[in-house]
């Protein structure tokens, strides 16, 4: 049966050559059907409608289970990092994430594999790259504050080290030759070469302008620099941060057209980076990119990092990304908060900022990100009230999850007269005002 | 007639995507109507357009939508 379904492409031109006095329910093939299943799910989920995408790659998974014994898997990977984006309650936040985990652990209890040529071949929308058509973004787990965040996040990693074994296990070979020195040694004779690697590195993005008073200030009397601005989505444009020292090296990287097919790019551009030689590479957000998240998976540098710019686990193996850099006073006590990271924690400590903070004000009132006034504005520009407390939250709404509401409807339970000011989102935004509303009524009044 | 001529013109020809609406029109249970129209719009650059196809797609699996559905169709045979 499975050789019969790869001689079949994903088309449905074939029903034109039936018999023409079959049906045309006749003629319906499962691999078609399967197919149709499998494209509306991953297109839901695409547009984070997590129910529909859930219930419609289910049903493509089983219908799968007649050409692979234990179902495709490629549809289970995406059920095994497909989370809920916009959870009603913490019980619906809870079950996406128990759903998610029992794929995760079913697919790292046995043998399987991904064929990427295969599956660019027959999978609608998969030959763009298929890591991202099967492996879901793990971003939406920094906002399920009841998961097992290590747990989880490290069986997204086994898993994409499973399907995609060329990069975690490629290593460079100057790692290999550091890890058999007897005293490894590098700062003594020269400087530190180090590589920071973001997939938003772009100019005015919160990722930038929290690292980039840091970066700027680092003594280049001890640290050689390259940016490395893995362009995916958002601007191609590195931020203007990293041309303060016209030492440093300055590279963007993104998927040419002919990158199809497989995500053999990433792998190509691993071994630039081994080329290069970096003592330490310094990721700003793993969890974000998939270019990064993937360029992760190698052994690039013998000391790989981690950090905030996206502040959640990336799951990877220690020997992988050794550390996490935090900030000790976003942290528990370090005992308690290793548990929140598979990469051994690092903390900036108690008492120091963890960044260079550069006002987003100029003089004058305008803003420094796009030189627009503001400072002629009033409430009445918003249509709110002068008399009254206002309370802003200018998280964007789909990181609002369900914990959120008690606290915010508790604020306004002391204060009546307050009003919560959220920011505007598209379609999450009416979500979050109908829990509070809920909340509101069956909680505060 | 109009099946006839929907399997007679070719995906890549304009009349196909008329073609198949004025089946769905005349009966708007017809499994085969809503796969090959929605299949064709999922490759639409009209995002609108689109979104229609995956929900004629996902219509062929709802038996109140449809009869048969995708899926049972084929459990019957």
């Amino acid at each position: 049966m499975i050789r019969k379904c790869q001689k079949r492409r994903s088309t449905l031109s074939h029903f034109q050559k039936k018999k023409k006095k079959k049906t045309f329910a006749q003629n319906f093939e499962f691999p078609q059907t399967m197919a149709i299943a499998a494209t509306i799910g991953r297109y839901r989920s695409q547009r984070k409608e997590y129910v529909k995408g859930k219930y419609f790659t289910e049903l493509a998974l089983d219908l799968s289970k007649r050409y692979y014994r234990n179902g495709d898997p490629c549809l289970q990977l995406q059920l095994a990092s497909m989370f809920d984006y916009f959870p009603i309650s913490t019980g619906q936040a809870d079950s996406a994430v128990n759903a998610l985990n029992f794929y995760a652990e079913d697919l790292l209890s046995r043998e399987w594999s991904i064929n990427e040529e295969y599956l660019s071949a027959n999978t609608p929308g998969a030959a763009s790259d298929p890591f991202v058509h099967c492996m879901l973004s793990i971003f939406s787990l920094s906002f399920y504050y009841r998961a097992d965040t290590t747990a989880t996040a490290s069986r997204n990693y086994q898993l994409a080290s499973r399907a995609w074994p060329s990069l975690a296990n490629y290593k460079a070979p100057h790692v290999t030759e550091y890890e058999h020195r007897s005293i490894p040694n590098t700062c003594e004779s020269r400087k530190i070469k180090l590589g920071v690697i973001s997939g938003v590195i772009s100019e005015g993005h919160s990722v930038s302008e929290d690292f980039g008073g840091v970066l700027q200030r680092l003594d280049r009397n001890y640290f050689d620099v390259t940016y490395i601005h893995l362009f995916e989505t958002g601007s191609p444009d590195i931020a203007n941060f990293t041309q303060r020292h016209p030492t440093d090296k300055r590279l963007v990287w993104t998927k040419q057209p002919t990158d199809q097919g497989n995500g053999a790019w990433i792998l190509r551009w691993g071994m630039e980076v081994a080329a290069m030689e970096l003592d330490m590479i310094l990721f700003l957000d793993l969890t974000m990119s998939t270019f990064a998240r993937r360029m992760g998976m190698m052994r690039l540098a013998p000391v790989q990092l981690n950090t905030h710019g996206h502040p959640i686990t990336s799951g990877h193996d220690a020997s992988v990304i050794n550390y996490f850099v935090s900030w000790a006073e976003a942290e528990l006590p370090i005992e308690q908060s290793q548990a929140h990271y598979t990469e051994e924690l690092r903390l900036i400590p108690h008492g120091k900022l963890h960044q260079y903070y550069e006002p987003r004000t100029l003089p004058g009132d305008r803003s420094r990100m796009n030189g627009q006034p503001f400072g002629h504005l009033t409430r009445d520009d918003f249509d709110l009230p002068a008399d009254v407390s206002l309370y802003l939250c200018m998280q964007k709404p789909f990181k609002l999850h369900p914990e959120f509401d008690p606290l915010v409807c508790g604020v306004l339970h002391k204060d009546p007269h307050g009003y919560a000011v959220l920011h505007k989102g598209k379609l999450s935004v009416n979500l979050v005002s109908c829990r509070i509303n809920i909340h509101f009524f069956l909680i505060c009044v | 007639m109009l099946r006839a001529k929907a399997y007679t013109i070719g995906e890549d020809s304009p009349e196909y995507l008329d073609t198949w609406p004025n089946i769905l029109a005349l009966d708007p249970t017809n499994l085969e109507a809503h796969v090959m129209l929605g299949w064709k719009l999922l490759t639409s650059s009209n995002s609108a357009l689109q979104e229609y196809g995956i929900a004629l797609l996902e219509d062929s699996f709802d038996e109140k939508k449809v009869s048969p559905t995708i899926v049972s169709c084929r459990f019957q045979k």
